[in-house]
């Protein structure tokens, strides 16, 4: 089925959707290939970032941004919406997607963020009581504006198909992509360029991970290693900024062009759980682990026993995270996360882990919870990777919980990848 | 074969009244809720004209759960209060893994420059609760709380054709069977902090020593257009579940499409809105002379009433009647996609066509449709579209059909 053919036959099972391109902005790379560098580099124990600036105590601004390739056009955008510029390009170059071939209008962009252009309103507001608003021109609104940065991927891309933004907080990056899936395997469109961006807002908002006690108390400015996801000591997470974003088509459209699939989607679920209380969502998580499991058995993927967790630190959340796991895996699951390398993203943070998902399983290495020194009490009953270690399986499962939000996504190591041939 | 949708529940609260039956009456009057607001006067605006809400008593929620919402939440929340009674759902529908929640939002900008400026300016600390209240998904994240939904949950922006993609992608949900019900549409809080960015676009209208004739769009004195608050929200059901649970459908969803111009920001290309209609005019397998209404995205500036007119006119001729609802309420931003569904659904069911008020002059270049000016007309129709595009060259196209027809 396509926009436009509602009575064509598709099977509930759908078309098969593979990640074609795959693009990374965040604090220890602005590429790829730099992200992979430093994950198998022996990186010093209390620094991780190479090319983030830590601020106010935070991770946050990226150092050396703009690029120096970075076009005029996307300069003139919010640093949210360049973030996403920069990665989605990357995607769309390692994807080989030459759009003097494709049917543009087939091609979607699913880009969302928590906060978006956060800055801009400070901006906005100086020239306000300036009074030289106009200054804030036509770009203003578009800074802003929480579509902003899907807009502009599409605009410098040149995409004619739907363009939007979801957002579900800290699942924001696994929705956008769960729902391009969604869109590819049921033929909505035949691929989708997809995931999250977020810019540095830890002036605003670390004071008030502070005040929620989410925050590392006497955090060492030069020390990044303050992130202990599922540890014993672990305070609270360190704001960071960056994009991730995938390329996602389904297989016969990648075979058709070319294309060398890096890994197959095989099961996407989000839901939520309606508590007052921010951090309760494992009750949520565990069933849309569940669904996910059910999908991927289905998919021919196998049981899903690693998983990359959005655990980043916190308190309440990284108990929820475990519990979780826990009661949908049961004792065996293999768990990780990224956020001691990365700090927390809120939006992009899940489609970070997408890309180190499909970068991990390529490599056949599983990378190490960095900070995970001691499990904590509330955390056990699970294996943790705390060094890197050899991947035992051909799927990954990535989980993003918090705000009530939930959600997870399957991927695999695609067939015709592990067969060496494209499609 | 993929499942129908059917609209089950509608609930709104607008410049035009707090409630459908209070915009029915507007609609049908041919009132206008354009008013001067005074701040923006105090604060220089070029323009102080913007659609209010007017008696708006907001509803009463828990404090535990109020503290975390911001203005635009709350408002969703009595546009949705209003829906789920019309649906008549009952709690353990409402309360359901299979019923979602997907919500337009124009932006936290009111709330966001409060965490901006009050840290950074003021010195004042931040509560604790400053990010669930600026959050992007604050509105479907406090709403799903309070409802205690427990399938799909987001907020989607996509400009001002927010509520229409949120409705094309509830829809989707629904045709795919991932969910049964959805609660949809979208809200726009008009706030100094969100209309300073246009007003500094020299996009709004001027008019105001008659506000109430500001908004005209496709009239050839239009001199653009006014800002609105508002909210919109449907409840869309499996067409079969609606049926088995004995439920007043209001219409079937037949067609929806969203697409993208790929090419500029601000600017529209006609082409993008044009290949959007026919997209949905396909997704409803139904021809073009099959549309016997248009709810005009039109908002009353210059270009954009031009390019959507010889759209229209290119694709449907002067065989539909075309009207834009705008005229009377103003751009109600992420809300407008879903009101105007509603305004449509509206139309469509008590058989009148509401009128593009203001004009008195129809532009030339805009002369190639069907246009009913100023005054209501009675009319039967079966089948209407509903048009909304945005910023970033983002259209949606919804097409509604009546359940007798």
């Amino acid at each position: 089925m396509r926009q436009g053919q509602l009575q064509a036959v598709m099977p509930p099972a759908g078309r098969r959707v593979v990640m074609t391109g795959l693009g990374i902005v965040c604090p220890i790379g602005t590429s790829l290939e730099a992200v992979g560098r430093h994950l198998q580099s022996d990186a010093p124990a209390d620094r991780a970032g190479v090319t983030a600036r830590p601020v106010d105590g935070f991770l946050g601004e990226l150092t050396a941004w703009p690029p120096d390739d970075l076009q005029r056009a996307a300069r003139l955008c919010a640093p949210v919406a360049q973030y996403a510029i920069v990665a989605a390009t990357h995607a769309c170059q390692q994807a080989q997607l030459n759009l003097a071939g494709l049917d543009t209008s087939r091609i979607a962009v699913l880009v969302g963020s928590m906060l978006g252009g956060l800055p801009e309103m400070v901006r906005t507001q100086r020239l306000l009581d300036q009074g030289k608003l106009s200054r804030a021109g036509g770009m203003g609104t578009t800074k802003m504006m929480n579509s902003g940065s899907a807009v502009n991927v599409a605009a410098q891309l040149r995409l004619r198909g739907p363009v939007m933004s979801n957002s579900s907080g800290f699942a924001t990056g696994l929705d956008n992509i769960g729902c391009g899936y969604e869109w590819v395997r049921d033929g909505v469109v035949d691929v989708v360029v997809c995931g999250a961006t977020e810019e540095h807002c830890a002036p605003f908002l670390g004071r008030q991970f502070s005040s929620w006690e989410l925050s590392p108390i006497g955090v060492d400015p030069d020390c990044e290693v303050s992130v202990r996801p599922f540890d014993a000591h672990r305070e609270g997470s360190l704001l960071s900024a960056g994009s991730g974003i995938v390329v996602l088509e389904s297989a016969d459209h990648a075979q058709r062009r070319g294309a060398t699939p890096l890994a197959e989607v095989c099961g996407y679920a989000s839901g939520f759980e309606a508590s007052a209380a921010p951090d309760q969502f494992a009750t949520a998580l565990t069933r849309t682990i569940e669904q996910v499991c059910g999908q991927a058995a289905a998919a021919g993927a196998g049981s899903l026993t690693q998983v990359i967790s959005g655990a980043a630190g916190f308190r309440q959340a990284d108990a929820q995270h475990a519990l979780a796991i826990r009661d949908a895996l049961g004792t065996t699951a293999l768990v990780t996360a990224s956020a001691g390398w990365l700090g927390h993203s809120l939006a992009a943070s899940s489609a970070w882990n997408v890309v180190l998902a499909s970068l991990m399983l390529s490599q056949g290495v599983l990378m190490g919870c960095r900070g995970l020194q001691e499990i904590a009490p509330d955390c056990q009953g699970l294996r943790y990777v705390q060094d890197s270690r050899v991947a035992s399986d051909p799927a990954l499962l990535v989980t993003a919980g918090g705000l009530g939000f939930a959600s997870s996504l399957a991927i695999c190591r695609s067939t015709a990848a592990k067969n060496g041939s494209p499609g | 074969m993929y499942k129908r949708v059917a609209v089950t529940g509608m609930g709104i609260v607008n410049c035009l009244g707090n409630s459908v039956p209070e915009v029915l009456t507007a609609l049908r009057e041919g009132r206008s809720g354009v008013e001067i607001v005074e701040e923006y006067r105090a604060l220089g605006f070029r323009s102080a004209l913007a659609g209010t809400l007017k008696n708006y008593q907001p509803p009463v929620v828990d404090r535990v759960y109020l503290r975390q919402m911001g203005d635009n939440g709350l408002l969703a929340t009595a546009a949705t209060f209003e829906a789920l009674r019309d649906a008549q759902l009952a709690d353990e529908l409402v309360q359901h893994p299979r019923t979602g929640m997907i919500i337009a939002d124009s932006g936290t900008y009111k709330e966001t420059y409060q965490l901006c400026h009050q840290k950074k300016d003021l010195g004042k600390k931040l509560t604790g609760l400053a990010l669930p209240r600026a959050m992007a998904s604050t509105v479907s994240a406090n709403l799903s709380v309070l409802l205690k939904t427990q399938g799909q949950c987001m907020t989607v922006s996509a400009a001002c054709a927010g509520s229409a993609f949120a409705i094309f992608h509830s829809a989707w949900a629904i045709r795919l069977g991932l969910q049964d019900r959805m609660i949809t549409g979208g809200v726009h809080w008009g706030s100094w902090e969100f209309d300073c960015l246009f007003d500094s676009l020299r996009v709004f209208s001027r008019r105001e020593d008659s506000p109430k004739e500001a908004s005209r769009p496709f009239d050839a004195d239009r001199d653009g257009l006014v800002p609105s608050t508002a909210a919109g929200m449907v409840v869309l059901e499996d067409w079969d579940l609606a049926v088995e649970r004995g439920a007043h459908i209001h219409g079937e969803l037949i067609g929806v499409a969203t697409n993208s111009d790929g090419r500029e920001m601000t600017t529209p290309s006609g082409e993008g809105s044009a290949r959007c209609m026919r997209l949905a005019l396909e997704d409803a397998r139904i021809a073009p002379e099959n549309i016997e209404y248009v709810n005009a995205h039109a908002t009353g500036t210059k270009l954009g009433d031009e390019i959507e007119a010889r759209a229209i006119g290119e694709i449907f001729g002067q065989h539909p009647y075309v009207t834009s609802t705008k005229s009377g309420t103003g751009h109600e931003v992420s809300a407008g996609g879903c009101t105007e569904l509603i305004y449509t659904l509206l139309m469509m069911n008590h058989g009148f066509i509401a009128p593009t008020l203001n004009l008195h002059r129809i532009d030339e270049e805009c002369a190639m449709i069907r246009h009913v000016p100023r005054e209501a007309i009675p009319a039967d129709f079966d089948i209407g579209m509903s048009n909304s595009f945005g910023f970033g060259g983002v259209n949606a196209v919804l097409i509604v059909k009546r359940v007798d027809a």
